[in-house]
């Protein structure tokens, strides 16, 4: 009974996830025809459960080993809070951060039950939600300019087939990040509190988030792409592989950080090099406000819910 | 373990879809030279018997049009690049209906003036040329080639046959081609002629398209 609850949590927050951001992956490739929703559902079961097994292994120490003591109504709690948000978020079409979600419920529900909160570790977490963005930003526009000076010199059909080539391999990284750092942060309580070992969350988070992905398909990426600035396939590559190689970097210094906000980052980079113009700071703004809402929501949300429970 | 190796480069790589439409693109413009050629050898050595077989290349061209659509409508090529290359299926394919056009005329033509002749003949030999480098511009989409140069060479054709459309028309004022009819269909055949070149200018400027579409 103990750890029932805690195994319906991770459920519900794959699931959630898959609803939220498996579009940040291949969303492009179907939109262009390079990939059907079949084959990208497959390949993101794939290369998920694969980033979970091999790239998880840093960010499920720090979320669930390093951050704060866990226990059966820490992990509750956080879990199916975060899938809620998670999951509202995606009705109200807001792009959120699981990871921020996850980590303030984490934080608050632990802090409701008095436990100890490691603040370097949480410090560590906070930057690298800040930073990560900006370093999105700053690589996409290097992409971009390095393929204005090689890809971009190439006959018009070799450019079309190698955009397509890397449209799939940058989907490819980010569908593999999402199991290495998405689903390693949702999973972390509960892999190290012993509720699944590490093959059992790979094999339920992947079928939950494939679930996700394939009954409650959100485009994400395209309310992003297109609300930010407007998006060809060429600009969108840049981003994508921008946001992708930002969120492995930061997968294998063991740090949670959100697809979501480094793909709005690179997006933004993309736009901002091709011209002030073509970006709609007003978006920026409204992403911005949801980067600084989720976490602080989530944690007074657990805290009072975990408080409510010690009361009861 | 080869067919699956196959199956995964194929997932992975895909292109085929793509390289049969770069084909059916080329034997497209195959046809449209082929049309070119036999349309000189009706004006310059006259013979009759190649207007037939101008219409049959034309209906091949619809063959080949309608293929080209179905396979880019299926999934071919990314939507950045459908409209273009769709657009570019239609403009090949009006300029095989024009030369049908043209063809179809001469056949209503009883005689063409000798006066014209040398004249028309370059007309037919600056289509062939251009029809050529149509090609050769489309080749550079897929290879590397000067395409600025190859396409600078059409509108270098297209003015030619503009300045030549001006000597006829001027040629024309002075000679009595009989009866109205005669009249009519021969204006509507110098018209169409080098109407030829504009189309095969227009497709140059949507392969033009096709190269900065992406980029």
């Amino acid at each position: 009974m103990d750890l029932i609850l805690p195994l319906l949590a991770c459920f519900a927050i794959a699931f959630a996830i898959g609803s939220n951001d498996t579009s940040n992956s291949f969303g492009i490739c179907i939109g262009c025809g390079i990939l059907t929703m079949r084959r990208a559902a497959y390949l993101l079961f794939f290369l998920v459960f694969a980033g979970f097994l091999i790239g998880g292994q840093r960010v499920i120490q720090t979320v669930g080993g390093e951050l704060t003591e866990l226990d059966a109504t820490i992990v509750s709690v956080s879990l199916l809070l975060s899938s809620l948000a998670i999951v509202a978020a995606n009705h109200l079409k807001t792009p959120v951060s699981s990871h921020q979600a996850i980590i303030a419920s984490l934080v608050g529900s632990a802090l409701a039950l008095g436990k100890e909160v490691q603040h370097t570790t949480f410090v560590k977490i906070v930057a690298s939600w800040i930073v990560s963005p900006f370093g999105a930003l700053v690589i996409a526009i290097l992409i971009y300019w390095t393929m204005e000076r090689t890809i971009s010199r190439l006959p018009a059909f070799r450019v079309e087939r190698t955009v397509n080539f890397l449209l799939l391999f940058s989907g490819s990284v980010v569908a593999f990040n999402t199991g290495a750092n998405e689903l390693a942060t949702a999973l972390a309580p509960a892999v190290r509190y012993g509720v699944v070992d590490t093959l059992g969350a790979a094999i339920i988070g992947s079928s939950m988030l494939f679930a996700g992905a394939v009954i409650v398909s959100h485009r994400v990426v395209e309310v992003v792409g297109k609300g930010i600035t407007a998006l060809d396939p060429y600009s969108g590559l840049a981003a994508q592989l921008g946001a992708g190689l930002t969120v492995l970097i930061f997968t294998f210094l063991g740090m949670p950080v959100s697809t979501t906000y480094c793909v709005v980052g690179a997006v933004s980079g993309v736009g901002i090099y091709k011209g002030l113009r073509g970006v709609k700071f007003s978006f920026i703004r409204k992403i911005s406000l949801s980067w600084i809402l989720t976490p602080v929501a989530s944690f007074f949300a657990s805290y009072i819910v975990v408080a409510l429970l010690v009361s009861l | 373990m080869i067919k699956l190796i196959d199956r995964i480069k194929k997932f992975v790589f895909g292109g085929e879809k793509e390289r049969e439409v770069i084909e059916k693109f080329r034997e497209h413009i195959n046809l449209i030279i082929d049309s070119n050629e036999a349309l000189r050898a009706v004006i310059e050595h006259g013979d009759r018997d190649m207007i037939d077989e101008i219409c049959e290349i034309e209906r091949m061209g619809d063959t080949i049009r309608r293929e080209i659509m179905l396979s880019i409508y299926g999934g071919a090529f990314i939507p950045a690049l459908r409209q273009n290359l769709c657009h570019l299926a239609e403009s090949l394919d009006e300029i095989l209906d024009e030369l049908e056009d043209v063809a179809n005329l001469l056949y209503l033509i009883e005689r063409v003036p000798e006066e014209l002749l040398p004249d028309l003949s370059r007309v037919a030999e600056l289509n062939s040329k251009m029809s050529e480098y149509l090609l050769q511009s489309f080749d550079a989409l897929e290879k590397s080639g000067d395409l600025a140069g190859i396409l600078l060479k059409l509108k270098i054709a297209e003015e030619e046959v503009d300045r030549i459309k001006g000597r006829i028309y001027r040629k024309l004022k002075k000679l009595d081609m009989g009866a109205f009819p005669e009249w009519y269909f021969f204006i509507k055949f110098i018209e169409k002629m080098v109407n030829v070149s504009d189309l095969i200018e227009d497709s140059g400027d949507i392969i033009q398209m096709l190269n900065v579409s992406l980029r």
